[in-house]
């Protein structure tokens, strides 16, 4: 049986944690919020559409500010990645050609699906009918092919 | 919202300086020449051709509106000139009404005018009755309620009050008896109530038309009242001799090359040029009317400057940012528009966030880091206790910002208070002993005779023998031990680099030294060595001519006896 951890032994995060404190603390207020929000009149697959939103915004302004921004080291980054701030697996997808904007990884989980193809919202929108209106089912997605 | 708001509070004002202007305007009608028909070009039309107000404004479009809502309120005969009355209408407009010829005149004829003026001074002095006796019922009544003592206090207020209705000069020196005599003669005055009606009625709206508080053009009307506002304007009373200025400043009819050059003016005032704002002409503005170019890096750089003054952290996502609907928004900033799109603005602001994230990491790196320990035990020394265990001082100073900081982990806390509390319980000339040897140890450079004892050195502050004794105990010992340093050394201006430099070749010096004495260790203990050698070989070779001489020296018993004493000792 693994050792029961307090948070009271805890180690302090790494220098510039203060500064994305609040952001982060504000991706968690509304992910509880999505967390106990009430199901009436919704589809069954869209009750998990924010949480699955909410986990990619905030994956996506960690990935921000250290790839693109280099405005938090790597000791921060790999400490937020181990405390579950963002999806380390959602980013490494990211960093490939092809996959830059996707929003969640089971929609390229083809062996997930019938007929062993991705989500529709991967389609690009030129292969699209005019004016069609997606919403992907798993997360809600309308749409992240890296050309759209 | 803003523009209603401000057209009545305008209204509302003209329609209290026209209050005040009754007063004062005695001679000012004929200044600004009701009957003036050059000043005033729709007037020629109303003088020329006698007709009434209605036909009158039937005749131009523009009015049709008010003409259809305005009706003769009450008339007014004007003494000595028995056929003339004074009509005064809904609007708060009046004319003049020969009851003989069926004549009507919006301008007064100036024969007629002496009957005018004098009808409104009549008028003027009846409102100021009313106005008077108003004002003596409530001091009267103030009087009843309030005791003697308090009655100078009353009339000071009432006298502010009144300052505040814009009275007249002449009534704020009338005292309280004048008055209610007034009050008791004026009671029977039948038509007074009337005028109070018609002013009340009139004078809101009269303020409705002419120009508002910003100049801009909306009715124009030649009418008594807008005169009289007009001279009420210039707020000083008005001598009849001034015609020419009259003439100037009465109102005028705006064309479109007014309302242009107006326009004009106010884009003048405001810094732009002609092109960027109102309708293109047809010939094109002139060269460089459309405003200054500003090229896609002017842009971006003011928007840069956007985010520099308004503080954003380079943290905050775009998202957060540009959803805020604050007022303290970026989104109600002009700089915000100058970027063409979205897109632009997102790519300002990525390359703003790195920038500033990059400047911002530098700024620290520069700053002194502060020990974490320091406020910690700072805390200590002021709350920590032999009486409590750690885990009750935790629990009991949970929400202190020092208990929850995280650079300081849990188990140091615990450490430092648990040494704390034992030191607390030692004698206190050892705790002493112990401050001295510590302030001993701190250089001069951090600790000498200009120190003062709010600015004390981290390796001081950060050590837990420096809150072992009573703050104030502590306190004399560390100024003491201050007042007997020397000032600080001269190198104090060295800068740290250099100082490490030195440190350095100090090192260095004191390496070469030490290898110096190794080496001469090595040479003596060898010097030693050889001579130790030395002095055995020579033991050696006594050793052995002392056995040769032993052997040469053969006694008198004979070789034989010799040999056989050697062969026996060996």
């Amino acid at each position: 049986m693994p050792a029961i951890r307090s948070a009271r032994g805890k180690k302090a995060p790494p220098d510039g944690f203060d500064d994305i404190e609040d952001t982060l603390l504000e991706f968690s207020n509304k992910m509880k919020d999505a967390e106990n929000a009430s199901h009436e009149g919704k589809k069954k697959h869209e009750m998990q559409w924010p949480i699955f939103q909410i986990t990619h915004q905030r994956s996506r302004y960690i990935y921000d500010l250290y790839y693109e921004k280099e405005a938090i080291d790597k000791k921060l980054y790999d400490w937020l990645l181990k405390n579950g701030y963002a999806d380390a697996n959602l980013i490494a997808k990211w960093k490939k050609q092809g996959y830059e904007k996707l929003c969640c990884l089971r929609c390229i989980q083809t062996k997930e699906t019938n007929f062993n193809s991705t989500c529709i919202c991967r389609v690009p929108r030129q292969q699209l009918k005019e004016d069609q209106e997606i919403e992907c089912v798993s997360c809600g997605c309308r749409g992240c092919s890296s050309g759209d | 919202m803003e523009l209603p708001n401000k057209r009545q509070k305008s209204s509302h004002e003209q329609a209290e300086s026209e209050f005040v202007s009754l007063d004062i305007d005695e001679g000012g009608a004929d200044k600004y020449g009701y009957g003036e028909e050059s000043s005033i070009p729709q007037g020629d039309i109303s003088a020329s051709t006698p007709r009434g107000p209605r036909a009158h404004f039937q005749r131009d479009a523009r009015f049709d509106r008010r003409n259809a809502q305005d009706r003769p309120k009450s008339k007014h005969v004007l003494p000595g000139h028995e056929p003339w009355i004074l009509v005064k209408t809904k609007f708060g407009r009046r004319f003049v009404h020969n009851t003989a010829t069926k004549e009507s005149f919006w301008h007064v004829p100036s024969d007629v005018w002496p009957a005018v003026k004098e009808f409104d001074a009549w008028e003027k002095a009846q409102t100021e009755k009313e106005a008077n006796a108003k004002w003596a019922e409530e001091e009267l009544k103030k009087m009843r309620d309030s005791s003697k003592a308090e009655e100078v206090n009353s009339k000071a207020d009432a006298e502010e009050r009144r300052g505040g209705r814009r009275r007249s000069e002449s009534l704020q020196r009338e005292d309280e008896e004048a008055m209610m005599a007034e009050l008791a003669a004026e009671a029977e005055h039948a038509e007074e109530q009337d005028v109070k009606q018609v002013l009340k009625t009139v004078e809101p709206e009269a303020g409705e038309f002419g120009y508002d508080s910003e100049g801009s053009f909306e009715y124009v009307e030649v009418t008594d009242s807008e005169g009289e506002e007009h001279g009420e304007k210039e707020d000083q009373p008005v001598e009849a001799d001034g015609d020419a200025e009259a003439e100037d400043e009465g109102p005028v009819e705006f064309g479109e090359d007014d309302i242009a050059y107006q326009l004009a003016a106010m884009g003048e005032d405001y810094g732009l040029d002609p092109g960027e704002y109102g309708e293109e002409p047809e010939e094109g503005w002139e060269e460089g009317a459309e405003g200054l170019a500003i090229s896609d890096d002017d842009a971006a750089n003011l928007f840069r400057d956007l985010l520099d003054d308004y503080r954003v952290s380079p943290f905050t996502p775009w998202d957060k940012l540009i959803a805020d609907e604050s007022e303290t928004s970026i989104m109600h900033d002009d700089r915000y528009t100058i970027l063409p799109n979205m897109k632009a603005r997102k790519d300002a602001w990525d390359q703003w966030a790195r920038d500033k994230a990059a400047q911002l990491k530098e700024e620290r790196a520069k700053m002194e880091k502060k020990d974490p320990r320091i406020p910690y035990l700072a805390f200590l020394a002021e709350k920590a206790t032999p009486k409590l265990y750690w885990p009750e001082f935790k629990r009991k100073y949970k929400r202190e910002p020092e208990m929850n900081d995280r650079k300081l982990a849990d188990k140091d806390r615990e450490k430092l208070y648990r040494d704390h509390i034992t030191r607390l319980k030692l004698p206190e000339s050892t705790r002493k002993a112990d401050l001295m040897t510590l302030l001993k140890t701190i250089p001069l450079r951090d600790l000498n005779n200009s120190t003062s004892l709010d600015s004390l050195p981290q390796q001081l502050l950060s050590h837990l023998h420096s809150i072992s004794l009573p703050s104030n105990t502590r306190h004399k010992i560390i100024a003491q031990h201050i007042s007997t340093l020397p000032p600080p050394p001269e190198a104090g201006d060295m800068s740290d680099e250099q100082r490490m430099e030195e440190d350095k070749k100090r090192a260095e010096k004191r390496k070469r030294e030490d290898a110096l004495a190794a080496r001469q260790r090595q040479v003596d203990e060898e010097r030693r060595r050889a001579e130790k050698e030395e002095r055995f070989a020579r033991r050696g070779l006594l050793e052995e001519e002392r056995e040769l001489r032993r052997a040469m020296e053969v006694g008198n018993r004979g070789l034989r006896a010799q040999l056989a004493g050697e062969g026996g000792t060996m």
